[in-house]
């Protein structure tokens, strides 16, 4: 069960990377320019998707950070406006913590990645 | 006599996130799953699965938790089986908002695989002591 465990959270790793880096290509316009619906909907989407998943994947840091972005994306979408030099900076510096923990993420560092099937059963 | 193993249909869009939850419900707690990638799915293959739970995560593309939820109850089967929410949205009106359409409770995302069974089997206690 450890070895399913591991592999799970290994490819796990490489999805948030690649997540990550779509984020990012969606999110490369918006530099002054209003970001479209569809895309901003889509990036939520993403986000959302990562911290929910990293957070069950034993990652609780990259869940916050995500969070932090889709906040940000959040307040973006309920205005319907163009960011905000202010805004645009804050979603700068949560897209950046994003993709640089998502970058150096090992899978060694997930909480699960010691946890065996005695562990699990005995719960918290 | 208090049942330990369900039949659970559970619904959830993530592959990574299934497959954790999969090794819990399964092989930690015993229980037997039928997995589904979507709610069409799950709406196709309930009925017929006869779960005693049916465990559903809220935010999927095309058809939701909540339309999969809705259309899961039409069935004459399953109108009576408890329905666990999950999701990321788990503020006190959200939740009062799921209650209110029918669901026996709800667990919030991102959920703790060392807590996830007992959480499920508490929620499914309770609405049996509740029916009885």
């Amino acid at each position: 069960m450890r070895d399913k465990l591991r592999e799970i959270i290994t490819r796990h790793c490489r999805t948030l990377r690649d997540q990550a880096i779509e984020i990012e290509a969606c999110l490369k316009p918006a530099d002054g320019e209003p970001i479209g619906r569809a895309v901003l909907e889509r990036t939520i989407g993403i986000v959302h998707q990562m911290r929910g998943s990293a957070g069950t994947i034993g990652f609780p840091d990259l869940s916050a950070a995500a969070l932090s972005l889709e906040t940000e994306l959040g307040t973006l979408a309920d205005t319907g406006t163009a960011p905000s030099p202010e805004q645009y900076e804050r979603m700068a510096v949560s897209l950046d913590r994003l993709r640089s923990l998502a970058e150096r993420l090992a899978p060694q560092e997930s909480q699960l990645y010691d946890l065996d099937l005695a562990t699990l059963r005995a719960g918290r | 006599m208090t049942r330990q193993s369900l039949r659970i249909t559970y619904v959830e869009d993530e592959p990574d996130i299934r497959a954790i939850a999969q090794i819990v419900l399964e092989d930690v707690a015993g229980h037997t799953l039928s997995v589904c990638t979507c709610g069409s799915e799950a709406v196709r293959s309930a009925p017929s699965f006869r779960p005693d739970l049916i465990l559903l995560d809220v935010m999927m593309p095309d058809m939701d938790g909540i339309e999969t939820f809705h259309a899961l109850m039409q069935f004459t089967e399953l109108s009576a089986t408890p329905v666990v929410f999950m999701t990321a949205k788990v503020q006190a009106v959200e939740v009062e908002r799921y209650r209110s359409i029918g669901a026996a409770g709800v667990i919030a995302k991102p959920f703790d695989p060392m807590t996830l069974a007992g959480e499920i089997l508490a929620i499914w206690q309770a609405r049996e002591a509740s029916v009885k």
